[in-house]
């Protein structure tokens, strides 16, 4: 069967989505073409049979139906149940805060107290309550640790002494009267260190 | 003489629940119908309904009351049967699998492999006659299926299946055209 150009609009004419222009030309065409005439009514037949099997198959029941209800209903209770969100969300954003606090200070904690035990030579084989130093703040340690290693040079035998002992006796002579100084020299000879 | 949807609508958006029930009576068989129509079978038609129906109440102030009522409830059940399409997509090419055979027989013979299944189901009687066409037209693709169901069982006019579909008037007649081609084709013989 050949095809005719005016079969492009048949579906259009059989749905009655044509103006009224058209759909008048393609009534007169339809009745005068053979192969067109064949394709609408082909067309018209497939439609009734569409028609009748929905009809006949696709109804829903009550069941059906009461479904879709309890399905609104619950859509409804969710969407009030959601109005609490946010406060509920408020709730447990600060609680997470909470604990990252606490956490980030835990491991802080430990990590200090590492570091102490590290400084005063402690380290993990440390006796148990034997070193005070252990928990000490630090400003104490820093303190302890200052006199327990005095500063390098002063009071032993390297060449640096005679240097530092100068010094200390030119800081001395500045506290002292003009009277006292040593003769000829800005600041008296060091008898020993 | 009833409130009309677009007043029933109001009155839901406004915070009447009771209101959208009636929308839910109005629309529930035909939509059940569209749905069962495109999906594989009638628990799934009705999950889609009922997944329809909430996400219209959910989503009541988004209608913009500028197309039907109905077509904006048909065009959420439209995006819903294609998510459930392409969740049992994997399913489907399982089964597609199974059906190459037929397919290599049908290309030969056009029409000729689901013709055979369908006359043996002919002679069961009418009613599966009725049924066989609905289940031709579950084996289009879905854009030609989607036309066809919109057309022939909702009954919407070209607009209105453009608008529930977001393609161009034009591509829905194009594709009714085709997707009327294809089933006959299909049908031939049977």
């Amino acid at each position: 069967m050949s095809e005719c150009n005016f079969q492009l609009l048949l579906g259009a004419y059989h749905d009655r989505e044509l103006d009224a222009a058209v759909d008048r030309r393609i009534a007169r065409h339809v009745g005068e073409c053979f192969s067109c005439a064949t394709a609408l009514r082909g067309m018209r037949e497939l439609s009734a049979r569409i028609t009748t099997a929905a009809a006949m198959e696709l109804e829903a029941d009550a069941a059906v139906i009461a479904g879709m209800h309890r399905a609104v209903d619950r859509a409804a209770r969710d969407e009030s149940a959601a109005v609490d969100r946010p406060l509920l969300r408020m709730a447990g954003l600060l609680s997470a805060l909470a604990a990252s606090v606490l956490i980030i200070s835990g491991v802080w904690l430990l990590d200090s107290r590492g570091d102490a035990r590290l400084a005063n030579g402690a380290g993990a084989a440390a006796p148990r309550g034997g070193d005070v130093t252990a928990i000490t703040p630090d400003w104490e340690r820093v303190a302890i640790t200052l006199r327990a290693q005095p500063r390098p040079g002063i009071g032993d035998d390297s060449p640096f002494a005679p240097r530092y002992a100068e010094a200390i006796h030119w800081m001395l002579d500045g506290l002292i009267p003009a009277g006292g100084r040593s003769e000829g020299k800005p600041w008296a000879e060091p008898k020993s260190f | 003489m009833g409130a009309s949807d677009l007043e029933v609508w109001q009155a839901a958006a406004s915070g009447d629940h009771a209101a959208f029930h009636v929308l839910v009576d109005r629309h529930g068989p035909h939509l059940f119908r569209v749905a069962l129509s495109l999906s594989s079978g009638r628990a799934d038609a009705e999950d889609i309904c009922q997944e329809t129906f909430a996400a219209a109440f959910l989503g009541l102030k988004s209608f913009d009351g500028r197309a039907s009522v109905r077509t904006w409830l048909t065009s959420i059940l439209m995006r819903r049967a294609a998510k459930t399409w392409k969740k049992d997509r994997h399913a489907r090419r399982a089964i597609s699998l199974d059906r190459r055979a037929d397919d290599d027989v049908e290309r030969e013979n056009p029409g000729g492999a689901l013709a055979d299944r369908l006359k043996v189901d002919a002679a069961t009687g009418a009613a599966d006659q009725r049924m066989d066409v609905l289940e031709v037209i579950r084996t289009l693709p879905p854009e030609f299926r989607a036309a066809i169901v919109l057309r022939e069982i909702e009954g919407l006019s070209y607009q209105e299946i453009a608008d529930v579909l977001g393609v161009p008037r034009g591509t829905v007649e194009s594709r009714l055209y085709r997707g009327r081609a294809e089933l006959r084709r299909k049908l031939t013989g049977y």
